[in-house]
């Protein structure tokens, strides 16, 4: 199918959006940079700024647009799988599965004694097993009931158990500690390293990659179930790597950085709304656009530029993501699949 | 050919809904199954098209068992038209259309002699561009049909294909599968209530009851015959 005029024009302006906010995010950030400072820091590694433009400013850019790109592959994918307008990453309830993990390391660590494990590592490390063990118990339910439906409330399921068992852990520990779980689960852009910023682009590569490669298969799955079935697609198979794929995804994503709400919901809708298109290719790209330039610009808003006070992620993400949501909702007067 | 020996019919073992299905369909001949509302036409289509396993006997394509085909091998030798779910608005005609080729490999895609035959048959051309929620049932009711024929098969199993249509355009669709089947050396096989459509003498007339499937001879009676066997079930 050829690419139409208008989406190859809708798409510049989103690239061009993005390098916008990508220079607006690298830009802005708590201690305030003069332009002419700006420019020297950049290329003059003798100066102060070099090492917060390099070290700080431009890997959390960077995360922030695969953050978003991750978030909004796993929602459009979760979207298709289950018919349903209200899902998002955290409906499988693996993000919630990724929280427990982070809990039991946090919070859990006197109890269990994990404390000889550096946090840097044992997060992550913990809130990946946490979201690799509720996916396996997802994949072993899905084997025996193959219902999206019946997965669905699986998924709510995990995450009210995941949920309950964090706030018991929260009831018994520490203060301290309890601070540090709902930092956080604030989710974050900042500090990620080289290794983590990689791992981030693999995953979202791998969705990615997976999504196109079954683009045709998956437009079958717009046009419902038997449609899908009787033009030889292996339903059954898709939606096991559907799983898989944004199952891990989430998983890589919440481990580095934090539960981060609403992205994968509002994203798909914004882009439907824009594209009106079945074309999953094209809603591929924008998906990955809209929500690289949707996480940026909560970012910029978070970071309260030339404050030395920052705002979590998560809540901003949150505050500007539901009323967009909404505003879509009265003016189609329904949520659209 | 598709031949088909069900013993029984069922959705749980201990109540079939159909036994003792006997039938032949071969290439060139198009079937109309008539049978009452519940009796079991759609699950029977199903079984066909390998969307339903609840049953017991024998379905077999040109003498391969139907659980023999991979998916995408049954997808090219059967296509199967089924009654409407919620469809995603966003779909344009041409884009709904071209599902068509997913069963095939990029190189061999749809003959575009074939494609323009059916959109034009179908009076589509007009509608290629618009968003399936913007156009009426009937409409709607022929771009599914326009789909089906699209993934060119030898075999087209169509789910009530004159439901929704008016009068004029029931007769047109009508008259365009028959067209379809003589021209193309097609099997179609559909289930319809209407018993005002104009017959041709490759058309074969079935009655789908509890206890069997009845083929009718096509002859002065053969609709009142319908309509005693119809009432008897």
């Amino acid at each position: 199918m050829s690419i139409k005029t208008s989406h190859t024009r809708l798409f510049l302006y989103l690239i061009l959006g993005l390098i916008v906010l990508f220079c607006t995010n690298v830009f802005l950030g708590s201690i305030h940079i003069s332009i002419e400072e700006f420019f020297r820091g950049l290329y003059d590694a003798s100066s102060t700024n070099h090492l917060i433009i390099h070290a700080v400013r431009i890997p959390k850019a960077l995360s922030s647009i695969l953050i978003g790109i991750g978030l909004g592959l796993a929602g459009f994918l979760m979207q298709i799988l289950f018919r349903n307008p209200l899902s998002g990453p955290y409906v499988l309830g693996v993000t919630t599965g990724g929280s427990l993990g982070a809990a039991l390391f946090i919070l859990g660590s006197a109890l269990f004694s994990f404390g000889f494990i550096h946090p840097k590592f044992g997060i992550p490390l913990f809130s990946s097993l946490g979201s690799l063990a509720v996916l396996a118990m997802i994949l072993v339910v899905y084997k025996r009931i193959k219902d999206p439906m019946t997965l669905l409330i699986t998924g709510i399921l995990f995450s009210s158990i995941s949920g309950a068992v964090i706030s018991l852990l929260a009831y018994f520990s520490s203060a301290e500690r309890l601070r540090e779980f709902v930092f956080w689960s604030y989710g974050s852009t900042h500090l990620m390293n080289t290794y983590e910023l990689f791992l981030l682009a693999l995953s979202c590569v791998l969705c990615f990659v997976f999504a196109l490669k079954n683009a045709k298969p998956l437009e079958a799955f717009l046009a419902g179930d038997v449609m899908a079935k009787t033009l030889g697609v292996d339903v059954d198979k898709i939606r096991f790597q559907i799983i898989i794929f944004t199952g891990l995804t989430v998983g890589v994503l919440t481990a580095f950085a934090g539960p981060i709400a609403f992205v994968g919901l509002v994203v798909p809708h914004i882009s439907r709304q824009i594209l009106k298109t079945s074309n999953v290719r094209l809603q591929l790209i924008s998906v990955s656009l809209i929500g690289s330039l949707f996480v940026l610009a909560c970012d910029v808003v978070a970071t309260l530029p030339g404050s030395a006070l920052s705002l979590p992620i998560n809540a901003v993400t949150s505050i500007i993501g539901a009323p967009i949501l909404l505003f879509i909702v009265i003016k189609t007067k329904r949520f659209i699949f | 050919m598709i031949e088909i020996a069900i013993e029984q019919l069922y959705f749980d073992k201990a109540n079939p809904i159909a036994t003792g299905l006997n039938a032949c369909f071969t290439k060139g001949h198009l079937f109309y199954i008539y049978g009452r509302n519940g009796i079991g036409k759609t699950t029977l289509f199903k079984t066909l098209a390998g969307l339903h396993q609840g049953f017991k006997g024998q379905i077999t394509i040109e003498g391969i068992t139907l659980s023999d085909f991979s998916t995408q091998e049954r997808a090219r030798k059967l296509a199967f038209m089924f009654q409407t779910e919620t469809v995603y608005p966003f779909f344009k005609v041409h884009e709904y259309l071209e599902l068509a080729n997913i069963p095939y490999d990029k190189n061999d895609s749809i003959n575009d002699e074939f494609k323009s035959y059916v959109i034009k048959g179908l009076d589509l051309e007009k509608h290629l561009d618009r968003y399936l929620k913007e156009l009426s049932q009937g409409q709607f009711q022929k771009v599914k049909l326009a789909t089906c024929l699209l993934q060119m098969t030898d075999y087209i199993i169509l789910d009530e294909p004159f439901a929704h249509l008016d009068l004029v355009q029931k007769e047109r669709m009508n008259h365009f599968i028959q067209e379809l089947v003589k021209e193309k050396n097609k099997c179609v096989i559909l289930s319809t209530h209407h018993f005002d459509l104009d017959f041709k003498n490759n058309n074969h007339t079935l009655c789908l009851t509890s206890t069997q499937l009845t083929g009718l001879t096509n002859s002065e009676n053969s609709k009142e015959k319908l309509i005693q066997l119809l009432c008897a079930d």
